[in-house]
């Protein structure tokens, strides 16, 4: 899972969410690496992926996913 | 257009390398050639304009945002945190200032900062007030009078349907509206009685369909009819007394109640409305709130050519142009309808056309089909001059504020040249498609109504007679009254395997009202509640509105005769209610239980906890000593009994 490969997409959507063009995101990024990372950020973000990718996360999902390449693995599933 | 892509790549490189003069100029470059810019293209833009120090023109760029409401999510966040940072001086530049209150059922911090980008566009720069979630009825009611500490210029009133706590059936329904409309007023007199400002209130949306399904509407008592009967009550009385309506049901059905009602959005972060529709919400709010404070505008500037008709007038002649017939003919002959339905209501009406004058004026003076004329329009500017120099011409005749003209073309270059001339004139995006005109211009929002003709000021001016009257006779609804009309009823239970994951929640996330902040694991509280020198339990509360669930941690710990309250936490949506009186007379009581002579307390400052620095001081606790921190011991012997009471009726279980 951690060696998943970051779509560029889903790299712009945290570069924008997290107000920073020089994020670097990887398979095994968590929300402990990036700054501002918190609850409130976490639900933007959800909402962001959510529409950047027309897909829907469950609440079962969302709390199951540790990481950026869990993240990355729902939308490759997922997208069309 | 290659030049373009070149020119915009260029901005983007060159603020990445931190040239943002460099920037700028692409970007400008950019635009004169006619690039339209994305969402995202604008806050870089406006990045740009910031790290040059030019923060007036970084705001104009942000507020692009707020007119592309749906499917930029990203891109409001983006532009509300660039907004977040700049200075009071960028704001200055808009028309008004206003301090706004925002007090909601549900939590705002985020439809807060939406709002602020959303007011900008308005030409209002405002600040939030914020207030903790769930304040809704405490900071009007509050017999400290905090809303007049606040002194706002504007209370926005955001309630959700949850808060409503109407059961799907209702037995006596007339009953129920007349209990909901009183409640939800009682805000507004409180309110009215401590400050002068403007108060717009919030409609609830409506859930699509409850377990009545199609019958519900049809069913005096149902959820869906009394909310319907409660939106329509709030929206004629808000009228008759001066107060702001924003119809919430009509934003969510024009935006979708599938996607606008989002219920994890709700567990979640206790928001009432999925996050990807805050933007429209704010967009509407902020509408309403320039209408108000008399920042709408008055006067649709119209192009011609592919506006009014299809085709050019010049080029095409009478017989060419579409106007009527076709499913293009047909389009441009409802959008003028639509337009000549403003009129009537009191929008008036410019043209503004790069044609000669006696062309342009053809079609109204032979075209059957035509269903604006020319003396719907107060002025008819065509020539060849620009159109931001028709524009101005248009405002010199009229006598009217730049600021008081929509410009509705339906070329995107001209758009962006009088934006760019002009920008104190707003400017109507319609889509390409002219099938779209009629939509497009029906959901612009800024074009509000004038609110009040003379005789509705009349009324508006005798009700608040007739209320100043009332006060004297001292009908004032106190925050006691009202808490005491609520029933409350506080369940003290012990932690148990259900509600072990609730507690362990509240323990690591309640940050307000929060004396000690001690955060502790699953692990860790199990151990905690299997040692005998340790009192821990939750409390439920209900209300006649609702049953809040669990919303109270108590630990105590016992060291010889004292009980050390370890932690004491409140969910913030019950706060204000004196619920902590009863959960600390519940741990003296079990103090006392276990021959303990006194319980104390530390108050450890926290970033969030300022709330509660007094807490032990209200209820009757002596301090012991303070630190350098600022964190505070407190005791109270237990031969004290609190004599005091409270609303809330206590329950154990």
């Amino acid at each position: 899972m951690n060696q998943v490969k970051v779509d560029d997409r889903l790299k712009e959507v945290f570069r924008a969410v997290f107000e920073d063009e020089e994020l670097q995101v990887a398979g095994s990024t968590t929300a402990a690496d990036v700054e501002g990372w918190d609850s409130v950020a976490h639900i933007n973000l959800i909402f962001a992926i959510e529409e950047e990718f027309g897909i829907q996360f469950s609440s079962r999902e969302l709390e199951e996913i540790r990481n950026v390449g869990d993240l990355q693995a729902i939308i490759s599933q997922r997208a069309p | 257009m290659p030049e373009m892509t070149e020119l915009l790549d260029r901005a983007r490189k060159a603020l990445k390398a931190g040239f943002p003069e460099e920037a700028v100029r692409s970007y400008e470059g950019a635009q004169d050639a006619g690039a339209v810019l994305s969402a995202t293209e604008h806050v870089n833009v406006a990045k740009a304009y910031v790290a040059a120090g030019r923060e007036a023109l970084a705001l104009r760029h942000l507020v692009r945002i707020v007119d592309r409401a749906d499917g930029n999510y990203a891109s409001w966040l983006s532009a509300t945190r660039a907004l977040g940072r700049l200075s009071g001086p960028a704001f200055e530049s808009l028309p008004r200032q206003q301090r706004i209150l925002v007090l909601s059922t549900w939590n705002t911090s985020e439809f807060g900062r939406f709002l602020r980008l959303a007011a900008a566009r308005c030409g209002i720069g405002a600040s939030i007030l914020e207030t903790p979630y769930g304040q809704y009825f405490n900071v009007p009611l509050d017999p400290s009078s905090k809303l007049e500490k606040l002194a706002p210029d504007v209370v926005v009133l955001c309630p959700d349907y949850r808060a409503t706590g109407l059961a799907v059936s209702a037995e006596a329904p007339e009953q129920a509206l007349t209990e909901q409309v009183q409640r939800w007023q009682l805000v507004w007199d409180a309110i009215r009685r401590q400050s002068g400002a403007t108060i717009i209130q919030l409609g609830f949306a409506i859930p699509a369909f409850d377990e009545f399904g199609h019958l519900g509407g049809g069913i005096a008592g149902s959820r869906a009819r009394l909310l319907r009967d409660l939106n329509l009550a709030l929206a004629s009385e808000a009228r008759e007394r001066d107060i702001g309506f924003v119809d919430t049901d009509a934003i969510a059905a024009q935006f979708g109640k599938e996607a606008w009602f989002d219920d994890r959005n709700w567990y979640w972060a206790k928001i009432a409305l999925s996050s990807r529709a805050l933007p429209t919400l704010a967009r509407h709010c902020a509408a309403v709130l320039a209408a108000r404070a008399g920042l709408s505008r008055r006067c649709l500037v119209l192009d011609l050519d592919n506006t009014l008709w299809g085709g050019v007038i010049g080029d095409d002649g009478l017989t060419g142009i579409r106007i009527g017939s076709g499913p293009d003919g047909e389009a441009y002959q409802e959008f003028q309808r639509r337009i000549k339905a403003m009129a009537e209501r009191g929008v008036i009406l410019a043209v503004c056309s790069k044609n000669e004058p006696a062309i342009a004026r053809e079609p109204f003076l032979q075209h059957p089909e035509m269903v604006l004329q020319l003396d719907d329009f107060a002025v008819f500017e065509a020539s060849w001059e620009s159109k931001s120099a028709g524009i101005q011409r248009v405002a010199q005749l009229l006598d009217i504020g730049l600021s008081s003209l929509t410009f509705v073309d339906d070329n995107p270059y001209e758009r962006e040249q009088v934006r760019a001339a002009l920008p104190d004139v707003d400017v109507l995006d319609l889509p390409d498609d002219p099938a779209g005109y009629a939509a497009a211009l029906s959901a612009y929002p800024y074009l509000e109504l004038p609110s009040f003709t003379a005789e509705d000021r009349d009324r508006g001016r005798q009700y608040r007679a007739r209320s100043a009257a009332r006060e004297l006779k001292d009908e004032a609804t106190s925050l006691a009254d009202y808490q005491s009309r609520l029933n409350m009823v506080a369940t003290i239970s012990p932690v148990d395997q259900i509600s072990l994951d609730r507690v362990v929640q509240l323990i690591n996330k309640t940050n307000q009202f929060n004396l000690t902040t001690r955060r502790r694991n699953r692990e860790e509280v199990i151990h905690l509640l299997a040692r005998d020198d340790v009192e821990v339990f939750l409390a439920r509360l209900r209300d006649c509105f609702a049953d809040h669930g669990v919303v109270v941690v108590a630990i105590g710990i016992q060291v010889e005769g004292t009980l050390e309250i370890d932690t004491l936490l409140m969910s913030c949506r019950v706060i204000g209610r004196d619920l902590e009186r009863v959960i600390i007379d519940e741990l003296a009581e079990r103090a006392r239980k276990r021959g303990c002579s006194e319980i104390r307390g530390w108050y450890l400052p926290s970033e969030r906890n300022a709330l509660v620095a007094d807490l032990y001081a209200r209820s009757g606790f002596e301090l012991v000593k303070s630190d350098v921190t600022g964190a505070t011991l407190w005791r109270r012997a237990l031969a004290t009994r609190n004599e005091d009471t409270t609303c809330i009726t206590v329950e154990k279980s």
